[in-house]
């Protein structure tokens, strides 16, 4: 009987004994630093770092930027202060422009900023047309600023039921100003817009460079110096917009009835155009730059390869062949272009062009390819009169550089945006006849550019973090990964679908949603873990919020 | 009619949490349940009805009846291994109640009736948790109505059978990101199912039984179930691509009960001791997806992979009379987990378990007797990996059971 007792005794005591927790409790397990240092955290880059999405920088938008999502999680590995970035204080973003606004404060400006606000009024007043200062307006938009500046984009359900991205209307949200007295420096070195060269040139404050306006130190400053002043002990560096802004803009330049080019071999950036791809040498250098004056003092940083433009869904929205005709609209049109197929033949037996073939039009009922405007063609100097939609006269339309779109051009979410403004413009149907210029397609020879200015830069990339010794994070493979096959994070998985709620992609169809940021950072992050020792943990990006539905 | 009495229990059946293979529960009899759940290979009372109904011709008593109830805890644990975030499961406490009667009709022919509850799991995350998206809750719930027969062939052969009425109720919940407190919410209840039960008790030897026992497998289909998609923004019910159409829609399921192959033995030692082993075959291998259909919502429909397996559970148990009053038992059984690393999936967190088990009986009066029960539950810590979801992870899992029964032969 005693023995039984006893027996019974061990067997409770043994099962008090069991221990409540996992055999590795990661609660108790300490987060450390590793090799590096993480006291000082500055992010050095374009839109992408600073948090831009929906087509806009707008507050919560950067408040999940990657470099605040890495910065909060480097927090337990010995990140000290607030990580600052210089937040656009609306939740509906963008910045507001005008003279009036910085008059007001106008003492506290430098005179360069003056002085380009001064300018773009002044040229206002000397255009009399009300049409010719819409468009002077709208080329500010489009060229300087390139939609930089106004509120973000929202989702809005049409009559159909169809839910489509729109712009918040009016000017930003919040008035230009220099924000650094006040809220400076930025941790966040994120400029939108800015490209490679950008980061390193000591520029004047002025309002074609808004948000570095709003930022920077003081006039003459630079993305690298005002980064450095703050000695950061740890650093990311990611800059993209080398290659981005010529894709973006279907290869067409700030005017964009000129080209942009691709500088390869073209060391002065001094007559680059803005939408042209940097010359690979140039990018290195800036990199190089940037990664030297950094790490001799001895930071520690990660840099971020270049994404995969031409997978991203700004081209993947609108098909090639998405062009709807009737057997009535094809037969009319087949009908006003033979003259044209008719020159293209003759022009081919004289041996004046040996293109003839890409170039003929033949629409028949249903799916069509829209047709673009393709710089690389010989401009044959030719037009057409082809009947208006109404079936009411008719008008010219030139041709000569003109070819139907193939499966191998991308089209460009803008190009989409513009049907949409045609239809709404002509009554809410697309005008019967179109032509998408230059700045609306990526064309095959262009996306070679593309592609091979981002191959160059990111094997630069590679050395030069091989080099320093720094992280890499493969941020162009977890795109694609997202884009080709889905990324899947604990029970979701992430696309590149436009507007979906697994997207890591926002309403402007070209940076991250905050889910998409979060997949970026913890790719930042194992990046550093797994060149330093550190054992930052990673988020769930399951927490971030995906695009918004109304 | 019977239906409707059916439902009045199964309403009145308070949930039942999850805690060993799967969804099986190993609750069915307190003293079976204080000796490691043995039994097969035992002619011990009516939750024979349960264990082995060929046993019930071997039942002394004219009339046997015998109730219990658990009261048990139960807790899995998860962390993620890269975010390092710890949850754990706050189910409700579980109340399973088992009743069994035989009756003897003449000495070969025995008759018996049984209300159990042998599958069953009731999960609660948290609504933040990691794995949300898969499932924040989880209720199920089945009830078995068996009417069963055992004929003794020989003095030492005897053969059981019954019929299986299931009765069965399913929720579930998973959240949805489409939107901050999106959830969608599966329900259904009132499915019936049948099966049946085959046994076999042989005493080879004086001191030795044994046992054989088969269940049937039973599909639970969930057909035209409630589907209700919970806190989505109207939008997307409008938009003609989107895969929702409705927020209130109907759903097809099914959830197999799986089969089960049991053999036991017992043996007496002496006066006093009884030793008894028994080996449990389940054939989990009929649970390889779970598959929901949406009729109106189609193109949300979807397909997990769940690859079950088939699994063994050894179980040890021993009685001592202590006194002429007081019988003491004790138990252990190793139970594995159906569920395989890479489909494991939250909504049964399932783990390998060990149980320790102890308890005793203490005869009142001739015919009636109280049983106490303890069950200890050590869900082993495994890592999973879902390919599937991509949800991975530490899990371990603890119970604790205390069952209350009355024996009563007359």
């Amino acid at each position: 009987m005693k023995r039984l007792w006893f027996t019974l005794a061990l067997l409770i005591g043994s099962l008090t004994a069991c221990r409540d927790s996992f055999d590795i409790d990661l609660s108790e397990r300490p987060i450390t630093s590793g090799k590096a240092d993480f006291t000082t955290y500055v992010a050095l880059g374009a839109s992408l770092t600073a948090g831009y999405q929906d087509g806009a920088l707008y507050r919560s938008g950067q408040q999940n930027s990657y470099p605040a999502i890495i910065a909060e999680q480097m927090t337990a590995a010995g990140r000290k202060g607030p990580f600052k970035q210089p937040i656009v204080d609306s939740e509906e973003g963008g910045i507001e422009v005008s003279l009036e606004q910085v008059s007001k404060k106008i003492s506290l400006l430098p005179s360069s900023a003056i002085e380009s606000l001064e300018r773009f009024e002044f040229t206002k007043e000397f255009v009399q047309q009300p049409e010719e200062i819409e468009e002077l307006e709208s080329d500010y938009d489009l060229h300087i600023f390139d939609n930089l500046v106004l509120p973000k984009y929202v989702l809005t359900q049409g009559e159909d039921g169809r839910l489509l991205p729109q712009r918040l209307p009016g000017p930003g949200r919040v008035p230009i100003e220099n924000i650094y007295e006040a809220l400076g420096p930025f941790n966040n070195m994120g400029v939108p817009s800015f490209k490679s060269f950008q980061l390193t040139e000591e520029m004047s404050i002025d309002i074609t460079r808004p948000y570095f306006f709003r930022m920077a130190s003081a006039s003459g400053a630079s993305v690298l110096g005002d980064a450095l002043k703050q000695n950061p002990s740890f650093f990311s560096l990611c800059s993209a917009n080398d290659v981005f802004l010529y894709a973006m803009n279907g290869g067409a330049a700030i005017d964009p009835s000129e080209r942009a080019v691709y500088r390869k071999g073209e060391a002065d950036v001094a007559g680059y155009d803005m939408n042209d791809i940097t010359d690979p040498g140039v990018y290195e250098k800036s990199i190089n730059e940037i990664l030297k004056t950094l790490t001799d003092t001895d930071a520690e940083g990660v840099v971020l390869n270049v994404p995969d433009v031409t997978r991203i869904p700004y081209f993947h929205v609108l098909k090639w062949n998405g062009l709807e005709l009737t057997a009535a609209q094809a037969k009319a049109f087949n009908q006003a272009l033979q003259p044209f197929n008719d020159k293209l033949d003759s022009l081919q037996a004289a041996g004046e062009i040996d293109d003839a073939q890409l170039r003929h039009v033949k629409f028949r009922a249903g799916h069509n390819p829209y047709l673009i405007k393709d710089a690389d063609l010989k401009d044959i100097d030719f037009e057409v009169e082809i009947p208006t939609g109404s079936g009411q006269g008719s008008e010219f339309v030139e041709l000569s550089q003109v070819r139907p779109a193939q499966a191998s051009d991308l089209l460009t979410l803008k190009a989409a945006e513009e049907l949409r403004t045609l239809a709404s413009e002509s009554g809410g149907h697309l005008p019967a006849f179109f032509i998408l210029s230059n700045r609306f397609v990526l064309t095959k020879s262009e996306r070679k550019n593309v592609e091979d200015a981002t191959k160059r830069y990111n094997d630069a990339i590679r050395s030069l973090a091989d080099q320093y010794g720094l992280a890499l994070a493969d941020i162009h493979t977890l795109l694609n990964k997202a884009c080709k096959d889905g990324i899947r994070v604990n029970g979701n998985t992430y696309t590149g679908e436009f507007i979906s709620d697994n997207s890591v992609f926002s309403l402007d169809g070209i940076h991250c949603n905050s889910r998409g940021y979060a997949i970026m950072a913890n790719e930042v992050i194992k990046a550093i873990n797994a060149t330093y020792g550190s054992n930052i943990p990673l988020v769930d990006p399951n927490d971030y919020p995906g695009i918004a539905f109304p | 009619m019977k239906k409707n009495v059916f439902f009045l229990f199964l309403t009145a059946l308070l949930p039942v949490s999850s805690f060993a293979g799967g969804y099986l529960i190993s609750l069915q009899g307190i003293r079976q349940m204080a000796m490691g759940h043995t039994g097969v290979g035992i002619a011990m009372d009516a939750s024979n009805v349960f264990f082995n109904p060929a046993g019930l011709s071997y039942l002394k008593s004219k009339l046997a009846v015998s109730t219990g109830v658990s009261i048990l805890w139960d807790r899995a644990h998860y962390q993620n291994t890269d975010t390092w975030r710890q949850y754990q499961t706050d189910s409700p406490t579980g109340t399973p109640l088992d009743c069994y009667a035989a009756y003897k009709l003449n000495d070969r022919l025995s008759v018996g009736l049984g209300f159990y509850t042998p599958f069953g799991s009731q999960v609660e995350w948290p609504e933040d948790w990691t794995g949300r998206t898969l499932v924040t809750s989880v209720d199920l719930k089945s009830l078995f109505f068996q009417p069963t027969v055992s004929y003794k062939l020989r003095d030492w052969l005897s053969l059981g059978g019954g019929l299986i009425i299931a009765s069965g109720a399913v929720n579930l919940q998973r959240a949805d990101l489409l939107a901050a407190g999106a959830k969608v919410e599966l329900d259904k209840h009132g499915i019936t199912r049948l099966g049946y039960k085959l046994s076999l008790m042989v005493k080879p030897l004086e001191r030795l039984t044994l046992g054989i026992d088969y269940r049937s497998e039973i599909d639970m289909e969930a057909e035209g179930g409630d589907a209700s998609f919970i806190g989505f923004p109207a939008s997307i019910f409008h938009e003609p691509s989107s895969p929702l159409q409705t927020a209130d829609d109907r759903f097809d399921a099914s959830l197999p009960l799986p089969a089960e192959l049991s053999v036991g033995l017992s043996y007496r030692v002496g006066q006093k001791w009884l030793l008894a082993g028994d080996l449990n075959y389940t054939y989990w291998s009929a649970y390889d997806a779970l598959r929901v259909h949406f009729q109106t919502n189609q193109a949300a429909s979807f397909t997990t992979p769940r690859n079950y397996e088939n699994t063994f559970i050894y179980r040890l148990g021993a009685q001592y009379l202590c006194t002429p009053r007081l019988t003491v038992r004790l138990g252990y059984y190793r139970d594995q987990s159906p569920s395989p690393d890479s489909y494991w999936s939250p909504e049964t967190p399932t783990t390998d378990n060990d149980g320790f088990t102890a308890g005793f009986s203490y005869a009142i009066s001739k015919r009636l007797a109280c049983d106490l029960a303890y069950l200890y539950v050590n869900g082993n810590e495994r890592s999973v990996h879902n390919k599937t979801s991509a949800f991975y992870g530490d899990v371990y899992a603890q119970a604790h059971v205390f069952g209350l029964g009355i024996t009563f032969n007359l």
